[in-house]
């Protein structure tokens, strides 16, 4: 702390005490102290109140550690505050799965998405149309203009494509895409690398809404949201340092 | 970083946290809660660790925070370290007299106003760099540095001993 040239300020005495200068800025401080030494009687006094308050420090340390304060002791209350909390999660789950076997046998419309991972097919359609590194865009992004209409049209939403430029993507382009709630589409983007990230958008059979989630799935990493009219997932390659950015970046896009 | 740490590790900051805990309660059974608490809460959140760095910044940066929100739960009125940086704070109590009563430096050290003994004693006792110590206190660099500096004057002019052959009186 303190810049490291200009004249020697406050900041560099309390650094030059506690020894947090880099040795550049110390030998300047110790030629002012030579040249002014009532601030280094100062500087003395305030080291030696340090030194004193360390040993009285060590001397308030007298009382006996308490068993509650060993790690073995801390490991056990830990372990039984979690299995405490354990049993209210578990309780908790029960509600939820009879709450569901309920529902499923009183749903008339029993989809089989409830049994499938959020997004899964976001993940699909990324290693079947962005993953090959030539990229099978239905439509090339020269064409930007008929990609909308046409994806529009087929959500039957207006739809942006994300500009995810300032990233350091190029936009390839985008297809048509059957999900498993109805018509999707997919906006495909290649990083400098030649790794593809995608944005993938559709249609919900239930208006669902949720907040930022994400999930891996082997090689393949997703992050999605539902807003009541489209799902959305940004897919990449789960090493790709670029995904979570570019998920920031559509997320505000599509708000 | 993505082991779970090890027994030993934690148990070395113990004294350390213990130390800091009373000098923040003055009681020796609520410090020694806080630093149940503490440990609690470490072993169920090491995973944080990874972007914290090291260990004992970490520590005392959970202890400190559990103390706070204990304050801001018992005792609503009084809560709050001041965070300007400005005001000169009243010595907590304001006698001449009780600096001859001074027996140590640590008596000194818990007069001062909180803000300064806090900062003062992670970064004197404890060993501290300044950037750890903001990060605890969670408040910028500058503030640290000020606090410092005014909390080593006044317990200087508390402390007034002959050595310097300095005798400023506290007001």
């Amino acid at each position: 702390m303190s810049d490291s040239t200009g004249p020697i300020g406050e900041d560099d005495l309390q650094s030059y005490v506690d020894n947090q200068l880099d040795p550049d800025r110390r030998r300047d401080v110790e030629a002012y102290l030579t040249i002014n030494p009532d601030t280094r009687q100062g500087l003395a006094a305030i080291a030696a109140d340090g030194a004193a308050l360390g040993r009285d420090a060590d001397e308030r340390l007298s009382s006996p550690m308490p068993t509650r304060l060993r790690m073995t002791e801390i490991r056990r209350t830990s372990r039984s505050n979690s299995i405490i909390q354990l049993k209210q999660v578990t309780a908790g789950l029960v509600l939820v799965a009879l709450g569901t076997l309920i529902g499923a046998t009183f749903s008339t419309q029993a989809t089989n998405r409830g049994q499938r991972a959020p997004m899964a097919d976001a993940v699909s359609a990324h290693r079947v149309f962005a993953k090959s590194p030539e990229g099978s865009v239905e439509i090339d992004g020269t064409k930007r203009v008929i990609l909308l209409s046409r994806i529009a049209g087929h959500l039957g939403h207006d739809i942006a494509i994300p500009d995810l430029s300032r990233l350091g993507l190029t936009f390839l382009g985008g297809r048509l895409l059957a999900s498993d709630e109805g018509p999707g589409g997919i906006f495909v983007y290649a990083e400098n690398n030649g790794q593809r990230i995608a944005v993938y958008v559709k249609t919900l059979a239930d208006g669902r809404r949720s907040l930022f989630g994400s999930r891996q799935d082997g090689d393949v990493i997703a992050y999605y949201w539902f807003d009541g009219r489209l799902g959305y997932a940004v897919t990449g390659q789960s090493d790709s340092t670029l995904v979570t950015h570019a998920a920031e970046l559509v997320r505000v896009t599509y708000q | 970083m993505f082991s779970r740490i090890s027994d030993s590790e934690l148990e070395r900051h113990i004294p350390a946290l213990r130390r800091f805990a009373w000098s923040l309660t003055r009681d020796h059974d609520q410090a020694d809660d806080l630093v149940q608490d503490a440990l609690l809460k470490a072993v169920s959140r090491w995973a944080q660790l990874r972007q914290t760095g090291s260990v004992r910044p970490w520590l005392f940066q959970i202890l400190f925070n559990i103390f706070r929100a204990g304050r801001r739960k018992s005792r609503p009125d009084e809560i709050d370290m001041p965070t300007d940086t400005d005001r000169d704070h009243p010595i907590a109590t304001g006698h001449l007299d009780d600096r001859i009563a001074l027996r140590s430096a640590l008596d000194g050290l818990l007069r001062l106003p909180e803000d300064q003994r806090v900062v003062l004693e992670l970064v004197a006792i404890e060993g501290l760099t300044y950037d750890e110590v903001s990060r605890i206190v969670g408040v910028p660099l500058g503030t640290v540095m000020s606090r410092l500096s005014r909390g080593r004057s006044k317990l200087r002019e508390l402390l007034d001993t002959p050595a310097t052959g300095q005798l400023r009186r506290v007001k």
